[in-house]
């Protein structure tokens, strides 16, 4: 599933002078007002498998489908929980 | 007569303190094969910030050891925790109970405290920050590498300090634990907080290849820490007897013995997975797990010593990368697992397994508890003060750069980029609602 859309990694900009590399299914769990905060503000990059950016807006797109389709499939909980 | 043989034993004092000065030349060159070995093994775009690296290592190690580390390794002991004086060499040389070296026996010991700087730089290198890496070294010399050492070492400048380790009979000639094993803990410290470098791991957790440099660059980094080794190990006895032949032949032994064991083990076992990266990390290992002990080894153990510090440093490397532990040069491998391993085969030893030439059973499990102690006690120290160490400065200076800083090569002034992507907010508020 993850493997479609291709973000490996996302890099939080969590300080002017730091940034922290978690992977995607970490960022999934941070809650989602905090989440949706860091990426109103652009603290957010996302990152595929050779370490390029990921254009945000393509990066969000894929996301919200992976979580349409975990929702639909009724797992979007276990992934969160399991991965 | 007599004043032939005082003269005799003040010619001793000057050859014994040349050795000693040319050993800690040779540990200086370590820097330079550091640097060849680091820069040859990350990737091009790198290489710069890592080099600058090893010259900052350098400089702040021989300030801070100066002014600080040297006085809380090798003062008057203080509670049985820290040395209390030599602090900026004060008195150095007027002394009466001190090692007669005085400042050469400094020259040799910063060396020695440079060279577990020089660890941390390699193994958190691609994606650390300049000034959280500069603060860290300061720290490593000012307080992670003297307390530690001093717990091992604090008795060889003045004989009769305090030293709980050494007193226990912990055993570390030249510093398999007290220098590699220090180094490798902080840098472990440090790695567990910074992540894997971008774009090194598949979706599936899988490890993606990253290439080196220049291997044959890091190649030559491999010979001038080998020679270095030479002075590391053969300097160590402080005098210029006849044990620095045999220690100096032990220490090649293990290192060539390390090298074919991790090539041949990689080759059949490891469907050759980073071979060149193992031949080197293999000799280094073994020149590592030797450090404990070149002085009481044969060549024969010297061998067995390298033959398993080939191994462990192979399975070390892949747990470490299986665990998503990105160590860019492998240094924990070398100087972490084979320097733990180096300090337990101490026990080795036909000094230590044959007394009257009957097997010691007591001694050796004796001797085997004190090494596996001072193990513990290195990793718990170096360990748990990196951490609080490398989680102050994420939280203060920042620790690890941009992606885009990443990607491009790590700079000493990072320029900050503008935001340059167009965003649609309309459609940005959509996607967040379905989030």
């Amino acid at each position: 599933m993850v493997e479609n859309i291709n973000i490996a990694q996302v890099s939080i900009c969590s300080s002017e002078t730091n940034f922290d590399l978690v992977t995607l299914h970490q960022f999934l769990k941070i809650p989602s007002l905090k989440r949706n905060e860091l990426i109103m503000q652009q603290k957010v990059e996302f990152i595929d498998i050779e370490g390029g950016k990921i254009n945000l807006m393509d990066g969000l797109r894929a996301i919200t489908s992976l979580i349409k389709k975990l929702r639909e499939e009724g797992s979007y909980s276990d992934y969160i929980k399991n991965q | 007569m007599e004043t032939k043989s005082q003269e005799l034993i003040e010619l001793a004092g000057k050859i014994d303190a040349i050795w000693v000065l040319i050993a800690a030349a040779l540990v200086f060159l370590m820097q330079a094969g550091f640097k060849c070995l680091e820069v040859g093994l990350v990737r091009k775009k790198h290489i710069e910030a890592v080099a600058m690296k090893n010259v900052i290592d350098w400089a702040v190690a021989s300030l801070i050891f100066l002014v600080f580390g040297f006085g809380l390794m090798f003062g008057k002991d203080s509670v049985g925790v820290i040395g209390s004086n030599l602090f900026f060499l004060s008195n150095l040389e007027s002394v009466e109970d001190g090692n007669s070296l005085g400042i050469i026996f400094f020259m040799f010991q910063l060396a020695f405290a440079g060279t577990a700087l020089t660890i941390v730089s390699g193994a958190m290198s691609e994606r650390t920050g300049f000034v959280p890496y500069l603060v860290a070294s300061v720290l490593i010399a000012l307080l992670i590498y003297p307390v530690f050492g001093h717990w091992a070492w604090g008795n060889l400048f003045f004989a009769d300090n305090k030293s709980w380790l050494a007193d226990l009979g912990f055993i570390d000639f030249a510093g398999s634990t007290v220098v590699h094993s220090v180094g490798a803990w902080v840098s472990l410290a440090g790695l567990s907080l910074l992540g894997p470098r971008i774009g090194r791991y598949n979706l599936d957790g899988s490890p993606r290849d990253i290439k080196a440099f220049n291997i044959p660059y890091a190649a030559l980094g491999l010979f001038m820490l080998w020679l270095g080794w030479w002075g590391f190990n053969g300097g160590s006895t402080l005098a210029f007897d006849s044990s620095v032949g045999l220690i100096i032949l032990n220490t090649n032994i293990a290192g060539a013995t390390g090298a074919i064991v991790a090539y041949f083990h990689c080759k059949l076992f490891q469907n050759k997975v980073g071979i060149y990266e193992k031949l080197i990390g293999g000799a280094l290992g073994g020149l590592v797990a030797i450090t404990a002990s070149p002085h009481i080894q044969t060549p024969f153990t010297s061998m067995v010593i390298g033959i398993l510090a080939g191994v462990v440093h192979n399975y070390g490397f892949e747990y470490l990368v299986k665990k998503r532990i990105d160590d860019a040069v492998g240094a924990i491998p070398v100087h972490g697992f084979c320097g733990v391993l180096g300090t337990l085969l101490v026990v080795i030893s036909p000094e230590i397994l044959f007394t009257d030439g009957a097997f010691n059973f007591m001694g050796v499990i004796t001797q085997l508890g004190v090494q596996a102690l001072g193990v513990a006690i290195c990793f718990g120290w170096a360990f748990s003060v990196g951490l609080l160490m490398f989680y102050t400065l994420k939280k203060t200076v920042g620790l690890r750069v941009s992606p885009d800083e990443e990607r491009e090569g790590i700079t000493l002034f990072p320029k900050i980029k503008e935001k340059d992507e167009q965003i649609d907010e309309d459609e940005l508020k959509k996607l967040l609602s379905e989030f």
